[in-house]
């Protein structure tokens, strides 16, 4: 017969609610309370697609040794660039699970994000079980305002990075366990493959914790040996994928000094962790605890756009709420310990309530910021991004007119062919002088972020970039094979300016109405490279 | 002693379904319009990729680590080892549509093995 501790199982118990609420505030509100749709549910940002589109790519593909050409700009040749694992991992789960590949990597990003918060428990757990019980609530706040645009905008890599970076915290913790070096290697490793700047900040903890105990004379064998061969497991994991990083990203967005003013924080809140702080360091004694260190070095990192590291700073300012928790758990502790310290599971329960539901009664305190929102993308738009998909030539190339949803452009990666949007200012400048042009201003809408970068050599790379590839350039429209018109706009007069286009191209006999829905219609050249329209002026 | 963790592995394998039965009750009443067989698949997938696999390489520190710590830590760990086999593999020829059946069960099998062989 199996016995059931009593404090685990109640431990257990309000872990699996934390937890549970965690993905509700998150995912379930946001999604509808469904896990499966029918088109990208809830996705804000291009970069949203971007993501889901590359995971859908490596999908078809099988692999990530190229990008998918109709993600850079129809180059057939360029290497798989983006640090690869959440989209294996998205993929993977998309096919144990049935999910589609939009649901189901999405879906891991908050599953990450909650069993971050948990590992964060443990660290804390580590000091006082007490505080991680009080500081865990805390974590509904990485879906509190601003920071939660980390998920819906589609920082994903870089959430999932930060998941392993707490993973890393916790081995560097256990640095004394035997074989522990495997598991900071390993994690140390899933941080570099998801994001790898968030491994930056793995590296500047372990250099701030190094320091502090070589400073207080803690520092001992074991210690160096462990973080060494966990950095060399690391290493030799990411080696591969460390030389595409070094010879694309690297040399394309080198580091940059930039200065930005941005504190973040409520008073109260900032208060609470202040109070934290001073007692964490007050009675952390001869010996820092790993979740204060991790949480001032955080703290540090966060604040790190004041001297100079932009906008990743305010990346880990994502998961502040998890690295910061225990000052606040700390400050609540030292607070209710004067009255009693028997109802802190009562506290922390009340503190969740606080924390999701305060927003009308104290607005000083943040809480989550739920909203239920299909987001950008809605079924007429992904009909036709799939009509498109699956019945045109793989070697079509699409011509996407002005829609509302369109300079969002990851988004149009989804037809899965080479596609050009036109450019707003011509389109709108056109539209002001009434003409119909046979060539405008277009947008090569592909991710140029690592320079179309093709291998020469296993250390030698050329970037397409650099070949006189231009983002945008007049494109004659009778090069194309397809065109694409919304008929609906929330600027009604543009949507009347696409369809007068779309009837001059119909004027050609050659040119055909081969797709349409309540707000799209898709338009077939049959002869690309003859005269398509008349330029001409309307009234 | 190899006994001893036969015994904790049944043991834990009873919390596994536990944890399994009531995080399925949990994420029922969160994705609430959502069916429970896709509810189901769900979390079959969650514990197949990370719970599981997870589990077994942890099974190495069952003496030194609370199953709870294990539990948490393994699923980091499956899948920074999952996510990045699968980038290697894909890249040596095998179709990721493979993958998910074929790299937890290796997770599974070698972590069983290194608990047991160092019993």
């Amino acid at each position: 017969m199996v016995k059931i501790n009593l404090n685990s199982f109640l431990e257990s118990v309000f872990l699996i609610l934390i937890f549970s609420t965690l993905i509700w505030a998150g995912c379930s509100v946001l999604w509808d309370h469904e896990l499966s749709h029918n088109f990208p549910y809830g996705y804000l940002a291009s970069d949203t697609f971007q993501h889901q589109v590359r995971a859908e790519s490596i999908k078809e593909m099988g692999n990530y040794r190229n990008e998918a050409p109709y993600i850079v700009a129809g180059f057939k040749d360029v290497v798989g660039y983006y640090p690869p694992l959440f989209y294996h991992l998205g993929v993977i789960f998309s096919y144990v699970s049935g999910l589609e590949t939009y649901d189901g990597a999405y879906f891991l990003v908050f599953f990450f994000a909650a069993i971050a918060a948990m590992i964060m428990y443990l660290i804390i757990r580590d000091f006082s079980k007490k505080i991680a019980i009080l500081s865990l609530p805390f974590a509904v706040l990485i879906f509190s305002k601003g920071l939660y645009a980390g998920f819906t905008w589609g920082h994903w890599p870089s959430i999932v990075a930060q998941f392993f970076l707490v993973a890393l915290f916790w081995a560097v913790m256990r640095h004394e366990l035997e074989g522990s070096s495997y598991i900071l290697g390993i994690v140390f490793a899933g941080s570099i493959l998801s994001h790898t700047s968030e491994a930056i900040f793995g590296f500047i903890f372990i250099v701030i914790y190094s320091g502090y105990l070589v400073a207080t004379k803690q520092l001992h064998m074991r210690y160096i040996k462990t973080i060494s061969m966990g950095a060399l497991i690391a290493g030799v994991i990411c080696s591969y994928y460390l030389i595409i990083f070094q010879q694309t990203w690297a040399k394309l967005q080198p580091f940059e000094f930039s200065i930005s003013k941005e504190f973040g924080g409520t008073f109260i809140l900032i208060g609470l962790m202040a109070l934290g702080v001073i007692i964490s360091l007050a009675f952390s004694g001869k010996k820092l605890h790993a979740s204060f260190a991790a949480g001032l070095v955080m703290l540090l990192i966060g604040y790190s756009n004041y001297v100079g590291f932009g906008n990743r700073a305010f990346q880990a300012r994502f998961f502040w709420p998890i690295y910061l928790s225990v000052f606040f758990g700390m400050g609540i502790y030292y607070i209710i310990k004067k009255i009693t310290a028997k109802f802190y599971f009562y506290v922390a329960v009340a503190l969740v309530f606080l924390l999701l539901f305060n927003a009308p009664i104290i607005s000083a305190i943040p809480s989550t910021s739920r909203f239920t929102t299909p987001g950008m993308m809605d079924p007429y738009h992904w009909e036709t991004l799939m009509w498109l998909k699956d019945n045109t030539p793989k070697d079509s190339k699409l011509y996407f007119f002005y829609g509302d949803i369109y300079y969002q452009d990851a988004l149009l990666r989804n037809a899965e062919r080479e596609h050009y949007l036109i450019a707003r200012d011509d389109f709108i400048g056109s539209l002001q002088n009434k003409t119909i042009k046979r060539s405008y201003s277009t947008r090569a809408a592909s991710d140029s972020g690592a320079g179309f970068a093709y291998r020469k050599g296993f250390f030698s790379y050329g970037m397409h970039i650099n070949e006189g590839w231009v983002r945008t350039k007049q494109m004659d429209l009778c090069n194309f094979n397809y065109y694409i018109f919304d008929k609906a706009s929330q600027q009604p007069v543009l949507a009347q300016y696409n369809m007068i286009i779309a009837n001059e191209l119909l004027k050609k006999e050659w040119v055909k109405v081969v797709y349409g829905n309540n707000y799209v219609v898709v338009l077939e050249n049959k002869k690309p490279g003859e005269d398509c329209i008349n330029e001409t002026r309307f009234d | 002693m190899k006994r001893d963790l036969t015994e904790n592995i049944k043991k834990e394998l009873i919390y596994l379904a536990c944890l399994f039965f009531v995080i399925a009750i949990a994420f029922k009443i969160v994705f609430y319009k959502e069916g429970i067989i896709v509810v189901l698949r769900i979390l079959f997938a969650l514990f197949w990729i990370f719970v599981l696999p997870g589990y077994a390489v942890m099974l190495y520190w069952n003496e030194k680590l609370e199953f709870i710590e294990r539990f948490i830590i393994g699923i980091a760990i499956s899948a920074a080892v999952i996510g990045s086999a699968s980038y290697y593999l894909g890249l040596l020829g095998l179709n990721i549509k493979y993958h998910g059946a074929i790299l937890p069960l290796v997770l599974l099998c070698v972590g069983a093995a290194i608990a047991i062989k160092k019993k």
